[in-house]
């Protein structure tokens, strides 16, 4: 057996000093392997990295029980710093790459434990070779590149230093299949050049597909472990987490079958879905094209999403729609109403509610006030009322709560409505943000990606979710999404869009036989 | 318009000392997340020690110890009152500071006194003249120091590792610490940069055509504020932008103070918040706060 | 050099602090009426000692300033003291620190009332505006609390000199007779915004109708040291002499500036623009060549039976203290007091309302030359004279300022109060 690089024994983590995200968590890495962590969100994965990086600390949580070794040597008494120039490093979940600073910089900042200025150069050398783009933006700024590009900054910044183990966090979170399948083939080529990986994925076949073994991560607690190959013919992995056999859904009926989801959500006004139609839409920034001449219709109450590649100009497109941003040229008409005319605010008292793709709530509060937030638009009592506490605010309060209380149970976070936010894993955070969409009871959604970072499973929860509220409260739905089983089973009509020109549109059976789609997209995975 | 010129010049000057100023309160702000209200009382202390060392040491070593002086002091209160607040929350550090400025503010009250004490430096009194504009000496070097200042600051944050390493902390100090950045070194870093620039303002502010250092120089800090905060709280760039606004807009206002006498006296005092209300009503964030260049 | 001398005064300060706080007798406010022969007491007197109070800013902006007064005034009563007293009594001073906040000063007054006959000083505009209204209900004589009109309209108060409404008229009338200006000319008024510079430019433009001038006002506040910007605006409006209303910081700021604009003209200031410190400063030179001060106190270095007194009395107290106005203003106040409480022992009456009625009663003090002229204050609405030192900056005299003679301009004379 080869020596472990790392041995994490009988680890225990408790947030706060009260929620407990780990118990009794043992796994290993040998020396030149790559271990994959699977596990549906909440599960404790980006915890348990976060303890053998020594970076809890900035979170709230705790190492209550259990040891970390590194190399034999204990973590217990370390910081992050220490560990980093040990050669251990994390790709932090989401990026998080500073997008103030340049390509260049990012690199630079990684680097920052490298004192010795040759080796620096000969490790950024290294990164752009493996990752060619870089090298060509290299002094662009980190907030400019696409969705892809910024994964494999954060990639290479964390190789800045020639780590001897490299922990990724979700490295294919929201990204194309093509590039999800691109950044796979990365991990296998860092882990040629002799580095050993911990990684965490949600999408379970790249994962497996990468990985020497796996460790199966459940409620803070190890279910199943093995090779990659014995995990992979486990049924139960099959069922939860690779989703085959599921991944053509016919659209099926819903109206009938998901009856017993109702949720008693009713309006609260009489607003209806009108017809969204974009026409012409051009956005530019400085020199970027983001869109150009895109045009589409989402009829009242139907559910229609917006494909592509990273960088293809979809969230550019919702912000646009959301009056975040302006348009170049070209006009978006809601029904009667001019909405590329308005300012943001404005637009959600059309009954236009969106989900952010990078999720932006309130961290200290709790879920449920998160929620509340969102019916704000719909209370009708003042604020002074509602200060004085008047049986009349009591009574909204009330009911608005319980308004709240049924989103939650529609969503699958009912029982995460007293949690503050920051405790809460990104698919949960997900939920959280489109459950606070919901609460403003819109005629309009748009979904930036609501389904990333999900497990199989979880994704299906979401569509059936998404699939009851379009049924009972009659809103349309405009969703961008990577998920293609998600999509395609969920969308009634979809709009493919590469380099910010409309490339496709149709049915999801027809665009996903386009040609020019799969070249563009969906690549091998969906072929 | 030689009088437009002159007070247009003297603005720029005094412009470029306030920058100095505000890129301080810029630099602590984005390193520790702390509003320093303590920045005037540490800028009254650089100036005080080379105000009292200049005659048994000579001035250019009064300097060095005072720039020095002012960013250990900078550390110190970093180290020993920031860091060690229970709960990150920038109300509790803003007042905190506060505190601290009395603190300071008092004890070097008590040593000066009411006495002016002269800053000693070797340009004294004189002026330079040229194409009809006299400036004092002391504003011209101020002006030129400012800009090289200004210049190794960005050679600093744009091309060292410790400077990147700073600005990847105010980005994102979670992230950068999972680069091996340590929060304790790049916030000490940024407390003392912050100290050495404002004992370089207090430096010039003491200087002619101010008599020396009173008291009241520590004042002088919150002229920077408005500079500060219409800069967009978090940019460099904007904090010098916003220095050069306030400067001239201030010299100006004084300056023809005689037809603008239907606004009233004292405007040089009003001048400078009302500037930055009018820019925060435009742009709520500053003219250069961060705004988040997104693109996917 | 200077740095010891500053520790000496701190410490001087702190010295004459704590002998004053060992000296409050805790009985002293139960003297009762009882006194021998035949002088009615009240607060503050009992049969052997007169506590007077000092509620000064010892740790404040004019701490320093505070604290030569507070050693003159303490060196002034212990050589009374020596001499047999007041009224057989020993005079003793309870000095307390207000730091220049009224708040402070108020509650201050408020412990310390009952145990003095006599507030001989409250330092600062702001400080004794506060504590004013409180003495006057309580028929406390209160002294030195600067020198701006409000004062006029107090019963209790004592003002050491004219007003600076009256320092700013004769300012204009010098600088007309004396200094060339002429009718149709301007003159710059620079001051803080306030009971004091406000007070100085009322008189200043009085006297300017008066003389046919024209007055450029520019407010300024505590906080600007650097007056480049006033100073050009003044050159831009081509005055021909500035008043400055301000502290010493700004007068440094404004003499510099106008010699390094070419800008040759008179500076006339109200009492408490200069400081000796000054001098030492990059702006030295232009003080000397054009700064006036015009002042109800005599300065540091008059040769006055009285001033000299006040000299030997202080040079003896503190050999290394700073010189300046403080120590002829501490004695002056010292005995403006000790005349009043000897007149009230005289009257019968050594209570607090009879030592203000012997101050009203005083209609020709001579101060052997501490001020101007003798003091009357007989009429609560008129300033007890009006008429002012004038001198200019010097680097040979003690404390910096050499006197030129005195003045009472036609304008100083004509304005009115209230």
């Amino acid at each position: 057996m080869p020596d472990p690089i790392l041995i994490v024994d009988d680890l225990a983590v408790a947030y706060d000093g009260a929620v407990q995200a780990l118990r009794g968590v043992s796994l290993r890495v040998d020396t030149g392997s790559v271990v994959a962590v699977l596990g549906s969100n909440g599960a404790g994965k980006t915890t348990l990295l976060r303890a053998i990086s020594r970076s809890l600390g900035s979170v709230g949580g705790a190492v209550t029980a259990g040891t970390i070794r590194f190399e034999g040597e204990d973590l217990a008494r370390r910081d992050t710093s220490w560990v980093v120039r040990a050669g251990l490093v994390q790709a932090p979940e989401g990026r998080r790459i500073f997008r103030d600073l340049t390509v260049e910089e990012n690199l630079r900042a990684g680097g920052y434990t490298v004192r010795d200025a040759a080796a620096r150069k000969e490790a950024s050398e290294r990164v752009y070779d493996l990752f060619p783009i870089l090298a060509e933006r290299r002094s662009q700024r980190g907030g400019l590149l696409s969705g892809g590009q910024q994964q494999m900054l954060a990639m290479g910044r964390a190789l800045m230093t020639s780590p001897k183990l490299l922990l990724l966090d979700e490295p294919s979170l929201g990204l194309a299949p093509q590039l999800v399948e691109q950044i796979g083939d990365i991990i296998a080529q860092i882990h040629a050049q002799g580095t050993s990986v911990l990684l965490i994925e949600q999408n379970a076949a790249m994962g497996l597909r990468v990985a020497d073994r796996a460790y199966v991560l459940e409620v803070g607690a190890v279910t199943a472990e093995g090779s990659s190959a014995e995990l992979s013919a486990t049924d139960d992995i099959r069922d939860r987490y690779l989703g085959v056999g599921t991944s053509e859904p016919a659209p099926t009926a819903p109206g009938e079958e998901r009856a017993e989801t109702t949720t008693g959500l009713q309006r609260s006004s009489t607003a209806r879905a009108q017809q969204l139609r974009v026409e012409d839409l051009t956005v530019r920034f400085g020199g970027i094209t983001a869109l150009s001449d895109v045009s589409f219709t989402v009829e009242a109450g139907t559910i229609h999403a917006l494909i592509g590649p990273n960088g293809a100009g979809k969230s550019t497109c919702i912000n646009v729609l959301g009056g975040a941003y302006r348009a170049t040229s070209g006009t978006v008409h809601y029904g009667d109403a001019v909405l590329s005319a308005l300012p943001s605010h404005r637009i959600a008292d059309l009954g236009v509610a969106r989900t952010f793709q990078n999720i932006s709530l309130s961290l200290e509060a709790s879920v449920e006030d998160n929620l509340l937030v969102g019916r704000h638009r719909l209370m009708r009592t003042g604020t002074v009322s509602q200060a004085l506490r008047l049986p009349r605010a009591r009574r909204e309060e009330r009911a608005e709560r319980e308004a709240v209380r049924r989103i939650a149970a529609l969503l699958g976070i009912e029982d995460l409505l007293d949690r503050s936010v920051h405790t809460l894993s990104y698919g949960d955070r997900k939920r959280v943000e489109m459950g606070r969409a919901l609460a403003a009871e819109p005629t309009l959604l748009l979904l930036d990606e609501p389904v990333a970072g999900m497990t199989h499973g979880e994704s299906t929860v979401m569509a059936d979710a998404i699939r009851a509220v379009q049924q009972e409260l009659g809103l349309s739905v405009l969703l961008v999404e990577h998920d293609m089983p998600f999509v395609m089973g969920l969308a009634e009509r979809v709009t493919v869009l590469d380099f910010g020109k409309h490339i496709a549109e149709g049915t999801p059976q027809d665009v996903q036989r386009d040609p020019e789609v799969l070249r563009a997209y969906l690549g091998t995975a969906a072929a | 318009m030689s009088y437009f010129l002159t007070q247009l010049a003297n603005g720029l000057s005094y412009g470029l000392i306030l920058g100095l100023i505000a890129v301080g309160f810029v630099i602590v702000f984005t390193s520790t997340g702390v509003l320093n209200f303590a920045h005037g009382s540490v800028l009254l202390t650089g100036a005080y020690l080379v105000a009292v060392l200049q005659d048994p040491i000579g001035f250019w070593a009064a300097v060095l110890v005072g720039i020095a002086g002012a960013a250990l002091l900078g550390v110190l209160i970093n180290a020993v009152l920031v860091r060690n607040l229970a709960e990150a929350n920038p109300g509790t550090a803003a007042i905190l500071m506060l505190g601290v400025d009395i603190l300071l503010l008092t004890e070097l009250t008590r040593r000066i006194g009411n006495r002016v004490l002269p800053i000693g430096a070797p340009w004294g009194a004189d002026v330079v003249t040229f194409g009809g504009i006299t400036l004092p000496t002391s504003r011209a070097i101020a002006a030129g120091l400012a800009v090289v200042v200004f210049g190794v600051l960005w050679f600093l944050f744009a091309r060292t590792g410790a400077g990147v390493a700073m600005r990847a902390a105010a980005a994102d100090g979670d992230t950068a610490s999972l680069m091996g950045i340590r929060l304790t070194r790049t916030g000490a870093a940024g407390w003392a940069l912050a100290g050495a620039l404002a004992a370089i303002a207090g430096i010039f502010l003491a200087s002619f055509p101010s008599p020396g250092i009173a008291p009241t120089l520590a004042l002088t800090a919150f002229a920077a504020i408005p500079a500060w905060v219409l800069g967009g709280f978090d940019s460099v760039v904007g904090a010098i932008v916003g220095g050069l606004i306030i400067g001239v807009v201030t010299a100006l206002a004084v300056g023809y103070e005689s037809d603008l006498h239907f606004l009233g006296r004292g405007l040089g005092e009003v001048v400078p918040y009302a500037v930055m209300i009018l820019v925060l009503l435009v742009r709520p964030s500053g003219l250069f706060g961060r705004q988040e260049a997104v693109r996917v | 050099m200077k740095h010891r001398t500053r520790t000496t005064l701190a410490l001087a300060g702190t010295i004459a602090l704590l002998a004053a706080c060992s000296t409050e007798d805790p009985d002293a406010g139960g003297g009762g009426g009882s006194a021998e022969g035949d002088v009615e007491t009240g607060s503050g007197v009992t049969d052997d000692t007169i506590t007077v109070g000092m509620l000064t800013d010892l740790s404040g902006p004019f701490a320093a300033g505070a604290a030569v007064q507070v050693t003159q005034t303490q060196a002034f009563y212990d050589r009374l003291n020596e001499e047999g007293g007041v009224c057989g009594r020993d005079v003793e001073v309870e000095v307390q620190d207000h730091g220049y906040d009224p708040q402070r000063a108020v509650s201050l007054y408020r412990s310390m009332a009952p145990n003095i006959v006599a507030l001989q000083q409250v330092l600062g505009g702001p400080t004794s505006a506060a504590v004013l209204p409180l003495a006057e209900a309580d028929g406390m004589y209160l002294g030195g609390h600067g020198w701006a009109g409000v004062a006029l309209e107090y019963e209790n108060a004592q003002i050491p000199g004219t007003t600076y409404s009256i320092e700013g008229a004769n300012a204009v009338d010098y600088l007309v007779d004396e200094l060339g200006l002429a009718e149709g000319d301007k003159i710059g008024v620079v001051y803080f915004v306030g009971d004091y510079g406000s007070n100085s430019l009322e008189g200043a433009q009085h006297a300017a109708e008066e003389r046919g001038l024209e007055i450029v006002p520019q407010e300024i506040t505590p906080r600007d040291t650097d007056l480049s910007a006033q100073v050009s605006a003044l050159q831009q409006a081509g005055v021909s002499g500035v008043i400055l209303a301000a502290a010493p910081a700004q007068l440094a700021s404004l003499a510099g500036v106008m010699a390094s604009q070419g800008m040759d003209v008179p500076i006339v200031g109200n009492t408490p623009t200069f400081g000796p410190s000054l001098l030492e400063t990059t702006a030295g030179p232009a003080l000397l060549e054009n700064f006036y001060t015009v002042t109800s106190i005599a300065p540091y270095s008059l040769d006055e039976p009285g001033v000299e007194e006040a000299r030997e009395l202080y040079e003896a107290a503190d050999p290394d203290g700073e010189l300046g106005w403080e120590v002829p203003l501490a004695s002056a106040q010292a005995r403006l007091l000790t005349t009043a409480l000897e007149r009230a022992c005289e009257e019968g009456d050594l209570t607090p309302e009879g030592v203000v009625a012997a101050m009203r009663q005083t209609s020709d003090l001579d101060t052997e030359g501490l001020f101007a002229t003798p003091l009357d204050y007989t009429e609560v609405t008129e300033p007890p004279t009006r008429t002012v030192y004038v001198s200019r900056a010097s680097a040979d005299a003690p404390g910096g300022l050499e006197v030129l003679g005195t003045v009472e301009g036609p304008s100083a004379q004509s304005y009115t109060f209230g």
